[in-house]
């Protein structure tokens, strides 16, 4: 058993180690900017919507196949192989988190612009085919990372659970941001294209 | 006190303000004492983001461990987003410690904390940092408090093994020491 005068021991020495030791007598005075910041930030929505969002990304296999320029063929295409004479419609794929396991969406932002911003790979695109465990975009806008035509999203299971998030439907548009491997963002990166969702993207890949 | 939830009328931006009076301080500190500025001012602005947005959920009762819970959560996410950025680039082994965790003045305690289990290194440093009672750290782990007393308990004690803690004014020696160790 660890003897009460340890347990002070430790204390003492922990504290003596804190590396945020003092408190301000009042409030800080970046309160009020961090607020207003905030408040700003996001459209006001209303107590009882709820707004659906992915469950944080989880480890995915990578399955990007070249992204840009010209026309590369996606990897599960047999016959293809390597850049075509006469370029038909170039298609990328990127990765959806598979897999379950109990992650609480709850610590989830709904956006940031500045990890947005961090994002290689960011485009704007509509649905024109939802599989058993893919999803193949149109693009219609690449705000960073690639030009191709389409884009599939690979090792996608609609049946998760565990990702309290939106869904993937024909017809409709979406907004994706993915890290360089390939791995789709969540967590607000990537959703339904709204009007705030694409202001985000704007602004987060402007220059 | 019940500065947030007070009246029901009143509008979401005052129940907010009122919120980041109470939690703005300690949520900071405890960014600040687990990454570097830099991504504990960028988590700082996430949580905040965040409590905006759960405003609802806000529990009746101290919102300080509530928020940290959110704090911690946006936390994690920081770093697995940082953890991704960097995986192409270098093939990280086991990392012990997250890189941005601040450096203590203490190098043997620095070490110690390290050498820890994650969620042992957490539940020490929301006992003697955040100062914060078993229930409040139940709140912020997702656990029951009593799950708390007892892996904080054994926690504490690893700490004190790794640190090899001994009696300052020892003066009996070995034999007391050994005493002390058998936990």
């Amino acid at each position: 058993m660890v003897s009460d005068e340890t347990e002070d021991q430790l204390l003492r020495r922990m504290r003596a180690a804190d590396p945020a030791p003092l408190a301000p007598p009042s409030a800080p005075s970046w309160i009020p900017d961090l607020m207003e910041a905030t408040m700003s930030t996001v459209p006001e929505t209303g107590p009882t919507s709820r707004v659906r969002r992915w469950a944080p990304a989880l480890a995915a296999a990578a399955l990007v196949a070249a992204v840009g320029g010209g026309a590369y063929a996606v990897l599960d295409d047999d016959r293809e192989a390597g850049p075509r004479a006469t370029p038909e419609a170039s298609t990328t794929t990127l990765a959806l988190p598979g897999g379950g396991g109990a992650v609480s969406s709850s610590s989830c932002v709904q956006f940031d612009v500045e990890f947005l911003r961090a994002m290689p790979i960011a485009l704007s695109g509509t649905a024109t085919e939802v599989g058993a465990d893919t999803v193949t975009l149109e693009v219609d806008r690449w705000y960073q990372g690639g030009d191709a035509d389409v884009v599939r999203l690979a090792n996608f299971d609609p049946t998760n659970s565990s990702l309290d998030g939106f869904v993937f439907e024909q017809g409709q548009r979406y907004l994706i941001s993915a890290s360089e491997d390939g791995t789709v963002s969540f967590c607000g990166f990537s959703g339904p294209w709204t009007a705030s969702l694409a202001a985000a993207f704007d602004e987060a890949f402007a220059s | 006190m019940d500065l947030v939830n007070d009246r029901p009328s009143t509008s979401r931006e005052d129940r907010f303000t009122g919120l980041a009076q109470v939690v703005a301080d300690p949520v900071q500190r405890y960014l600040v004492r687990r990454t570097d500025p830099d991504t504990a001012q960028d988590v700082l602005a996430d949580t905040f983001l965040v409590l905006w947005r759960r405003l609802d959920d806000l529990p009746h009762d101290d919102p300080v461990p509530w928020s940290i819970a959110v704090a911690r959560g946006c936390l994690a996410n920081a770093r697995r987003a940082a953890r991704r950025q960097q995986r192409l680039v270098q093939r990280l082994g086991q990392q012990p410690r997250d890189p941005g965790q601040p450096v203590l003045d203490d190098a043997d305690l620095h070490d110690a904390l390290g050498r820890l289990p994650e969620q042992d290194r957490e539940l020490v440093q929301l006992w003697a940092w955040e100062q914060l009672a078993p229930q409040e750290i139940a709140v912020v782990l997702g656990v029951t408090p009593n799950a708390v007393r007892i892996r904080l308990h054994r926690a504490r004690a690893k700490l004190a093994e790794l640190l090899d803690v001994r009696h300052e004014d020892d003066g009996a020696g070995q034999e007391q020491v050994k005493e002390r160790r058998r936990w």
